[in-house]
């Protein structure tokens, strides 16, 4: 997603503290998952 | 008697009249300065609805090409301009687009617009968006038609692909106010994070059993992270990790630095 945000009126930079931290905790509960990226 | 019942017939409808066209007045008026606020929220929430600015050009105007094994299509122009954007759309047909890929004439939207995971966002934060959109200047920008190559692509396989093959989120009665119900809101459908966090299969949809295990061949060619815990934690990251940065306290999640150039790729892997 990232590559496609340049230039926008606004974007992820904006979320709060509070819905940044509310994502965090999010992903926290995700069950970890092996899948390699990168060499 | 006959002079009384036509007064009262006419006080009647005096009253009645305002009442009745109250609604379409209220539909009518001016998104409040805080629904455009929270519409530009929602929309910045989304990464910008990005996918419709070519970079360095007009905003929303559409245009970014996208290359896939079906084909190839161009963002469309979400700005209010009545001719060549969206201003000429009623909010519902606006919204009926962005969560279920209809276009105001019927026609179906190629899912490279996630419509899917967009219908898990909540009425209310859709009608702010949509006032947002409606907020920004007008450009007059021609859509490009898409160019496909699969034979019966949009008849046949496309609404049958969505049918086997595609995850729909459901949206929630009210937007989740805080935290994992808050968090799984905005990353599973207003960000639409597993759009490019999760591996495709090779129907090319999302697999959903690795949700957000990182995809080594994302938009771009480029390689995206694993946001999964292990990834989080883990003590040997070869690539870039968003979630250290995401689950730090005083997280900021990266923006317009990541931009590389005006065409993305989409599903990248067959291109």
């Amino acid at each position: 997603m990232g590559e496609v945000i340049d230039g926008t009126l606004a974007g992820f930079k904006d979320l709060t503290k509070a819905d940044r931290l509310a994502i965090a905790r999010y992903l926290k509960t995700i069950p970890p998952i092996k899948n390699k990226i990168g060499k | 008697m006959g002079v009384l019942a036509r007064s009262a017939r006419h006080l009647a409808l005096a009253l009645l009249i305002p009442l009745a066209s109250l609604p379409t007045l209220a539909f009518a008026q001016a998104p409040s300065a805080a629904e455009l606020a929270r519409g530009k929220y929602v929309f910045g929430a989304t990464g910008g609805c990005g996918c419709h600015t070519v970079p360095k050009q007009p905003v929303n105007a559409g245009g970014r090409r996208y290359d896939g094994p079906f084909g190839t299509v161009y963002s469309s122009n979400i700005t209010p301009d009545k001719e060549t954007g969206i201003g000429g759309w009623t909010d519902e047909q606006i919204i009926t687009a962005t969560r279920l890929g209809r276009r105001a004439n019927g026609e179906r939207l190629i899912p490279v617009h996630p419509y899917t995971v967009f219908n898990g966002m909540a009425a209310d934060d859709l009608k702010a968006l949509v006032a947002f959109l409606r907020s920004v200047p007008p450009v007059k920008r021609a859509n490009q038609p898409k160019k496909i190559s699969v034979p019966m692509f949009e008849s046949v396989f496309l609404p049958a692909w969505l049918a086997a093959f595609a995850p729909r989120e459901n949206p929630p009665t009210s937007v989740p106010a805080s935290g994992v119900a808050r968090g799984e809101y905005l990353v599973r459908a207003v960000a639409h994070c597993g759009e490019c966090h999760t591996p495709r299969t090779m129907t090319m949809a999302t697999d959903n059993t690795r949700f957000l295990a990182g995809n080594p061949k994302g938009p771009e060619d480029s390689e995206v992270p694993n946001i999964t815990r292990r990834a989080c934690n883990g003590p040997r990251r070869r690539s870039p990790n968003i979630s250290a940065r995401a689950t730090s306290p005083t997280a900021t999640w990266p923006a317009g630095s990541w931009a590389r150039s005006s065409t993305a790729r989409w599903p990248a892997s067959r291109t």
